[in-house]
């Protein structure tokens, strides 16, 4: 059997394990910004379903695009961005475009006024693939049109985590997105629905009051003195050892800073009454960063936006009515942030799977298309627009727009000059050709 | 290579081992007749028992509810998927193990996504229809079954195919035709292939339900329409010694026929399916010898060839024993049938599997669910893991709490819930008679590993204590959550 397969990597959890050594178990762990305690942070936010980016970054004024749109187009009670670069024509020569921001992105548009918005225009990858799944797969593992092996945070935990805390990266969902499969240190990595569901349960239905939960710790060799409870022959059942000590000690991490955030949070009145969605995935993250969880990538989701259909319209704004979930949920998220001191350690990006097509289709609504913009923010941005707004006439794929900026400049930019990942790992990082990515100056 | 195991190495462990891989486990009871049958009337009789006899489907039809597009629309989406998940688990509980579980295989490898299938009316009928196409071959010729599929109108919808036509070609499922569901990644192929692949498959169209009876067919139904078939001959692998013609109508069937009849796609399947049922990285030797049994010998009759690998010494190999991990689909039947215990609630089960990464018919990528390689160790995300480790608290305290909403919460409160003296006789609970206690309840749930001597002390402690203040079925009720949330109740 492989020695990838099961990993040998998990050293954290050998009987030498103390929670405070973490850190020094491997040599390399010391250049590893991996404490999000105090170091960067990153946040991603995953748009499932290919939002419409042509009704969120507005190329109002433009005729082709009111032209292509009749129905759907939007041109009035928008939040101006000023002109930006404009591809046009066959030669690539640049012309100034007027952008604005969908009338919801109320709070996107102030951070953009207060200098703290980067907008990426005309990103994408080559031959962009029209599938929600394949074009998800290509972002999820930074290798378009490749094998689906890794993602591209699980190759960076492969190849700059070895020792790293299983808090290091947190997804907020069931299951773990494939941008974070490693080959072998996927304890660098947990996922979880619902950080106040992430415990040990057992007294309920009982009438006892002593948890089961330190016999079990005990049970499986966690805080036993002398039976460490993981197998040295045989590999899977250790595998299997590692991982229920992972899932207890991570419970543990994130039940402790749930605990000591309850004092001082929220702190921001922003948040809604009722917090679901897309705000409580914000919410629970805020609350974790809060409590000082040793987290440094948080990773988020909205859904919805395949808008094939009554995207917009009196009764049913479908695209509006995410865009004000996404918005209302940054604020809430961002003044947290900011009340607390700690908007300066936070890096937010979002991307969806692709963009729509220039063209609304007979149902208002748009059908999927290819290169789209994404929005980064956070208190060290450097704001601004970065690579060109698409010529819309200029379409592949059936009325798809072409990119110029391929996505993995963005991660290798956030990878190195936010997570500090050191240039000479990007090879491993990306590893199918083409490999060396431009930074965009956006931290 | 692939000798039987002779029958004097039939052993209760080895019974064990064909129970719980061909199928869900069982009962300290099944599994001691599992192994008498072998032991009296040879393994090959034990091995057929998991086989025959072979399903009437008729027995499975679809509900009601699908028969209609009005009754179909008028399914709440949540609903729809529910009950669909009830009726495909009915399959993998109650056919014969083995065609449950090449079912279950067949659902990974030709995966379809609910969320890419079209409306909502439409979208359930497809998931019915596709496991529909995967039944009738599970256990039989998978030529059929992977020409069946490229019919199957939720894979149309899945992979493109209807967008394909001539001169305008998707290769979305020629690609994945060849990279997955026949000759591997790694297959001999080159892009001109997979071009050619799809080329071949352009015209296949499901019927919209709007345009459809008239003709006598069901709404939604696959057929091929001829303006958009590319019917130009092609050679497939044109580079090759092994070069092919594919000409006139049915060139998607001819495609088929070429790719299965290159061993890559034996080797292929012969490959995910040992890994499937027996271990991650079979060696090239046994990997040659499985492809060949499965193309030249048995002409990809899934049944003679998964008859001959479940009577194999090297399926027997002590190192394939108690050493993978269980998907959570076998951990809930598994446990279940383990503890004879009441069918799961519907909402109780469907959620329970999304906790553990399983959600139903909402595969994480074209490769389908995660495997036991590579990014297998998946199905032990984190915050999966931790709610294996309180799982349990549904069959044996029929905790309420664990659950986000109140209505799947509630559902655990009904739950019949498990025999405590059946599971444990009153004759054993006494405290002197721990150990035979014990001794019962590791067999039954842990059938390949040993407590170790330090959980041994740990849990008579626990148990102990609990009898003194709570009473015995209290003590019992712990004993069996603690030890179903051991590590090694992960693996079979």
């Amino acid at each position: 059997m492989k020695r990838s397969v099961w990993g040998a990597t998990a050293c954290w959890t050998l009987p030498v394990f103390i929670e405070n050594t973490l850190f020094q178990l491997d040599a390399r762990a010391a250049s590893v910004p991996t404490v999000g305690g105090e170091g960067p942070i990153l946040v991603i936010l995953q748009l499932g379903g290919g939002n419409d980016s042509l009704n969120t970054v507005i190329p109002y004024t433009n005729a082709t695009y009111q032209n292509n749109r009749p129905n759907i187009r939007i041109t009035s009670g928008l939040n101006a961005l000023g002109k930006a670069d404009m591809l046009q024509g066959s030669a690539g020569s640049i012309v100034q475009q007027d952008l604005a921001l969908h009338p919801e992105l109320t709070y996107l548009h102030q951070l953009w006024e207060e200098g703290s918005l980067a907008i990426i225009n005309g990103i994408g990858y080559p031959n962009p693939n029209l599938s929600h799944f394949t074009s998800f797969d290509f972002w999820h593992t930074a290798e378009p049109n490749g094998p689906v092996r890794d993602g591209w945070l699980g190759r960076y935990f492969d190849h700059q985590c070895s020792g790293c805390a299983p808090t290091t990266a947190l997804e907020m969902a069931e299951s773990q997105s494939l941008a974070l499969y490693s080959k072998s240190a996927s304890d660098a990595s947990i996922a979880i629905q619902n950080p106040h569901g992430f415990t040990w349960r057992d007294l309920e239905n009982t009438d006892r009051d002593i948890l089961l939960e330190g016999l079990y710790r005990k049970l499986v060799g966690l805080d036993h003195p002398v039976d460490f409870g993981i197998d040295t022959v045989d590999e899977v059942l250790s595998y299997v050892q590692r991982t229920s000590h992972t899932a207890m000690f991570s419970a543990k991490s994130v039940q402790t800073a749930l605990e000591s955030t309850y004092q001082s949070f929220p702190l921001h009145s922003g948040w809604s009454s009722e917090i679901d969605g897309l705000e409580a995935e914000f919410f629970n993250a805020a609350a974790l960063i809060n409590g000082g969880l040793d987290t440094s990538i948080y990773y988020l989701h909205q859904g919805g936006y395949d808008t094939h259909n009554s995207q917009v319209g009196a009764n049913n704004d479908r695209h509006a009515n995410l865009l004000t979930e996404a918005n209302r949920s940054i604020r809430a998220f961002t003044e947290e942030m900011k009340a607390q001191g700690k908007w300066d350690r936070v890096l937010l990006f979002t991307f969806s799977e692709f963009g729509r097509k220039v063209i609304e289709n007979g149902s208002f609504g748009t059908d999927h298309g290819a290169a789209a913009s994404l929005f980064v923010t956070g208190g060290a941005v450097k704001p601004g627009f970065y690579g060109q707004f698409p010529d819309l006439n200029d379409r592949i794929k059936n009325h798809s727009l072409k990119h110029n900026i391929d996505f993995r400049r963005v991660y290798r930019t956030v990878l190195e000059k936010w997570l500090q990942v050191p240039a000479s790992a990007m090879n491993d990082i990306f590893p199918s050709q083409p490999t060396n990515f431009d930074i965009l100056p956006f931290v | 290579m692939l000798d039987p195991l002779p029958q004097n190495q039939w052993s209760r462990r080895k019974a064990d081992h064909l129970h719980y891989r061909a199928g869900y486990g069982g009962t300290p009871e099944e599994r001691e007749a599992f192994y008498q049958l072998g032991r009296r009337s040879g393994v090959a009789a034990a091995v057929d028992s998991l086989m025959n006899p072979e399903e009437n489907w008729n027995d499975y039809p679809f509900p009601d509810w699908t028969n209609s597009a009005a009754l179909l629309k008028a399914k709440a989406a949540e609903i729809g998927i529910l009950e669909f998940t009830v009726w495909y688990l009915n399959h993998l509980r109650t056919a014969r193990p083995v065609t449950g579980k090449m079912i279950k295989f067949f659902v990974d490898h030709f995966p379809i996504d609910w969320g890419t299938l079209g409306n909502k009316t439409q979208k359930h009928y497809y998931l019915f229809k596709h496991i529909q196409y995967i039944r009738s071959e599970a256990v039989g010729n998978f030529r059929q079954l992977v020409i069946d599929i490229s019919r199957s109108e939720g894979m149309i919808k899945m992979l493109d195919l209807e967008e394909s036509k001539v001169n305008s070609v998707n290769e979305n499922f020629g690609r994945e035709l060849l990279e997955l569901f026949t000759l591997g990644v790694d297959g001999g192929y080159t892009e001109e292939e997979v071009q050619v692949a799809a080329a071949a498959f352009t015209g296949y169209k499901v019927r919209n339900y709007r345009s459809a009876a008239a003709d006598g067919n069901y709404p939604f139904a696959f057929y091929i329409f001829n303006n958009h078939v590319d019917s130009s001959s092609k050679r497939f692998f044109v580079s090759q010694s092994s070069a092919a013609n594919l000409t006139g109508g049915n060139q998607g069937d001819q495609a088929i026929d070429i790719l299965t009849s290159r061993s890559a796609c034996a080797r292929h399947l012969s490959w995910k399916l040992w890994r499937y049922f027996v271990s991650p990285e079979p060696d090239s030797a046994l990997l040659d010898a499985l492809a060949v049994q499965l193309k030249d010998v048995h002409d990809y009759n899934l049944k003679p060839f998964l008859r001959e690998l479940f009577l194999s010494e090297e399926f027997y190999a002590e190192g394939n024993i108690g050493r993978q991990v269980r998907d959570p689909l076998e951990y809930v039947l598994g446990t279940n049938s383990a503890l004879d215990a009441p069918e799961l609630p519907p909402l109780v089960l469907f959620r329970a599997l999304e906790r553990m990464g399983f959600l139903v018919m909402f595969p994480p990528s074209i490769q389908g669910w995660p495997e036991p390689e590579g990014a297998g160790n998946e199905w032990l995300s984190t915050g999966a893991m931790m709610f294996r480790l309180n799982f349990p608290g549904v069959w044996s305290h029929k905790n309420s709490t664990l659950f986000d909403d109140e209505f799947t919460n509630a559902e655990v409160g009904n739950y019949p819930g498990i025999d405590y003296d059946m599971l444990a006789p009153y004759e054993l609970r006494a405290k002197q008679n721990f150990n035979l206690l014990l001794q019962k309840l590791n067999h039954r749930l842990l059938p390949f590993h040993e407590l170790r001597g330090s959980q041994k002390r740990l849990l008579f402690d626990r148990y102990s204590s609990i009898f003194d203040s709570f009473g015995d079925t209290e003590a019992v009720k712990d004993l069996l959550r603690l030890i179903m949330a051991l590590p090694e109740y992960q693996l079979q």
